[in-house]
């Protein structure tokens, strides 16, 4: 049995000691997949506590015939689809604080005349991310930044691969129609 | 390889996600369709912009909030957590039952007779003086002045 499987199985016997080491080992994976998910960093760690209350809670419905972390996954994925859901009106937290913290720091490579340019053109393309559909977001969240493959993505999200492939493809192919006009315009 | 069926395949392509037969038909459509290899070059281009955000840490009292909140919660399965739930309520009225039953057989077996009296009646019948309540003896004071209340009747 596999170290997180132990653990696992001690904490669904009510052993806290297990459980904190299961937090400290994935915090950060479910932090950062939230994150991404909400552009919202005030919230991030409601939905995590959440997160890992239900591994706690739920620990024993954990089926030892699937890697933990393909489970620790899906709970952080659904936590975050139910969580949209419950609050539809998802441009409420969108920040533009946030998008001037957004991962495409590249100001340090161009004059600081284009600083301005640069801060635009991260906000359209997080604007572009956040207007994505739930589930095309967390897809391709999925893929892109957490590297996991499409049948890994199949098994958390639950569905087929060939609906996973459809989801990538419709969020990529949104984003393109999003951004590609600003190539047009010189802007990126 | 057709451009529709190409063309949704390209974010694939790009994910390294098509199998090897796949990605030949993919790549030999591409070389010879000028339409779909821009569609691919588009899509390359809005990838490379797609980055994550800067990631965050938790704060330091993180797992003491959630600690906090699993307190009063159990872990474990439906079962286990009905009969804890349930537990005290019928320990008590098994408690309770088996009691009754042992006193039961205790009052009916274990006290000898005395006279048609359970010995305990007889002893508890002296010391508490419980024979005023017997019928008034013929010679007493009692008796005579019982029948003197029918004469005048």
């Amino acid at each position: 049995m596999q170290n997180d499987e132990i653990l696992i199985v001690a904490t669904a016997n009510g052993d806290k000691s297990a459980f904190e080491e299961l937090v400290e080992k994935y915090k950060l994976i479910v932090f950062n997949i939230i994150h991404q998910y909400l552009c919202n960093s005030s919230e991030t760690e409601d939905l995590a506590q959440e997160v890992f209350i239900k591994i706690w809670k739920y620990a024993s419905t954990f089926n030892p015939k699937y890697k933990f972390s393909t489970w620790i996954y899906r709970i952080t994925v659904n936590t975050c689809l139910n969580y949209r859901k419950a609050n539809k009106t998802s441009n409420k937290h969108y920040s533009l604080d946030q998008i001037e913290e957004s991962g495409n720091n590249d100001t340090a490579e161009k004059p600081s005349n284009d600083t301005s340019e640069i801060k635009e053109r991260n906000e359209i393309i997080t604007k572009a991310l956040l207007t994505l559909p739930s589930n095309q977001k967390m897809a391709l969240i999925l893929s892109q930044f957490e590297r996991r493959s499409y049948k890994d993505i199949a098994e958390i999200m639950e569905i087929s691969v060939s609906a996973v492939e459809s989801l990538i493809f419709r969020a990529k192919s949104n984003m393109k129609n999003q951004l590609l006009p600003l190539k047009d315009k010189n802007q990126l | 390889m057709k451009c529709n069926k190409v063309k949704k395949k390209i974010a694939a392509y790009l994910d390294g996600e098509l199998n090897p037969v796949e990605k030949n038909e993919f790549l030999l459509h591409i070389n010879g369709c000028e339409s779909c290899s821009e569609e691919l070059e588009d899509m390359e281009f809005a990838v490379s912009l797609i980055k994550p955000l800067e990631p965050i840490k938790p704060s330091p009292y993180f797992y003491s909030k959630i600690r906090n909140n699993i307190g009063t919660q159990h872990s474990g399965n439906v079962f286990t957590r009905l009969v804890s739930l349930n537990l005290n309520g019928l320990s008590i009225a098994l408690s309770t039952l088996i009691m009754l039953l042992l006193g039961s057989i205790l009052g009916n077996f274990v006290i000898p007779e005395n006279n048609g009296y359970p010995v305990r009646t007889a002893e508890l019948k002296n010391a508490l003086n419980l024979g005023v309540f017997n019928d008034i003896a013929e010679d007493s004071f009692g008796m005579v002045y019982n029948d003197l209340l029918k004469e005048k009747k």
